[in-house]
């Protein structure tokens, strides 16, 4: 593959790829034009952004969670004991 | 500690500014080439390619930086190591071949190089050298006029087979409408709707690689 040289940076080097993709390379003593055979392309690591909550979402789950303390005691009521039947089964033979 | 504010600072201005990158890179040069020369257990100079990949690696080092990976200049330094050692067990595969520039040794210093017949016209390649670089240099100015650069152009490069494929479609498509072109000119803004219009790409893909197509229309 050769690549052109197409900006001269202190830290790397761009060049263009037969393809038309723009690679940024190590910078070895290149001229602005030069064609280049042997690069050694960069490695940036991309650092993704923490994904944050949508404000939208953030007002409705803090809603929720302050409903839930509320709400379990009122449906719990429901279902509630009002009355028991005890029942036993205790034959005997005499 | 403040002077690690201080390089922090530096560290942060540079990853969104090209020149101050250069400059930080520039400030540094005695530490890269240190850890260079650490690294290659010799004296490190400019013309040795470690030298290239420890400056290549330093800029690295201001890209990726974060406040949780410690001090600066450890990560730098940690990042140097790593990558003159991958070029070195890159470079081993090469050992046990001849070098063309290795001298003769008969003491008139001549290569093996010089001994091969030579089909190219040195002057015609200097000059064809030159022809491309003022083309190269036309096109950086017009590209400024857009508040672009080609290292902008190739951090916003698609990466994918499939993205480069529809980027390369628009970039035909407008290429075969001169008046895209007028407009981009006149307006020093890519039109997006009539591109995606025309080329039937998706406005997403072009709106992410804008600044790449922006730069091959200039071409």
């Amino acid at each position: 593959m050769k690549y052109v040289v197409m900006e001269c940076c202190v830290g790397y080097a761009v060049v263009l790829d037969e393809n038309g993709t723009f690679l940024k390379v190590a910078n070895k003593n290149y001229e602005i034009g030069q064609t280049v055979t042997d690069v050694v392309p960069i490695a940036v690591e991309s650092r993704k952004k923490a994904r944050i909550l949508p404000v939208k979402w953030v007002y409705s789950v803090t809603a929720a969670a302050c409903l839930l303390p509320v709400l379990i005691p009122l449906l719990s009521r429901y279902n509630s004991a009002v009355a028991s039947v005890y029942l036993t089964i205790n034959p005997e033979i005499e | 500690m403040p002077n690690e504010h201080k390089i922090i600072g530096l560290v942060y201005a540079a990853k969104n500014d090209t020149a101050k990158a250069d400059d930080l890179i520039r400030a540094y040069i005695s530490f890269i080439r240190r850890e260079a020369s650490k690294c290659m257990k010799r004296a490190c100079t400019d013309s040795d390619d470690e030298y290239s990949i420890a400056l290549m690696a330093f800029y690295e080092a201001i890209m990726g930086y974060g406040k949780d990976r410690g001090a600066f200049l450890g990560y730098a330094s940690m990042l140097i190591h790593s990558r003159l050692t991958d070029y070195a067990r890159k470079e081993m595969r090469h050992q046990g071949n001849v070098s063309l520039y290795e001298e003769k040794g008969d003491g008139d210093g001549t290569t093996l190089a010089d001994t091969l017949a030579d089909g190219t016209d040195v002057l015609e390649e200097r000059a064809l050298r030159d022809a491309t670089r003022q083309e190269i240099e036309e096109l950086a100015n017009v590209m400024k006029g857009f508040g672009i650069s080609f290292s902008d152009v190739s951090d916003n490069c698609p990466k994918q087979e499939r993205t480069l494929r529809t980027c390369t479609e628009v970039i035909r498509y407008a290429g075969a409408n001169p008046h895209i072109l007028d407009l981009m000119l006149q307006t020093k803004k890519l039109p997006l709707a009539e591109l995606v219009k025309g080329s039937g790409a998706e406005r997403k893909t072009l709106e992410r690689h804008r600044k790449y197509l922006l730069a091959m229309q200039c071409f």
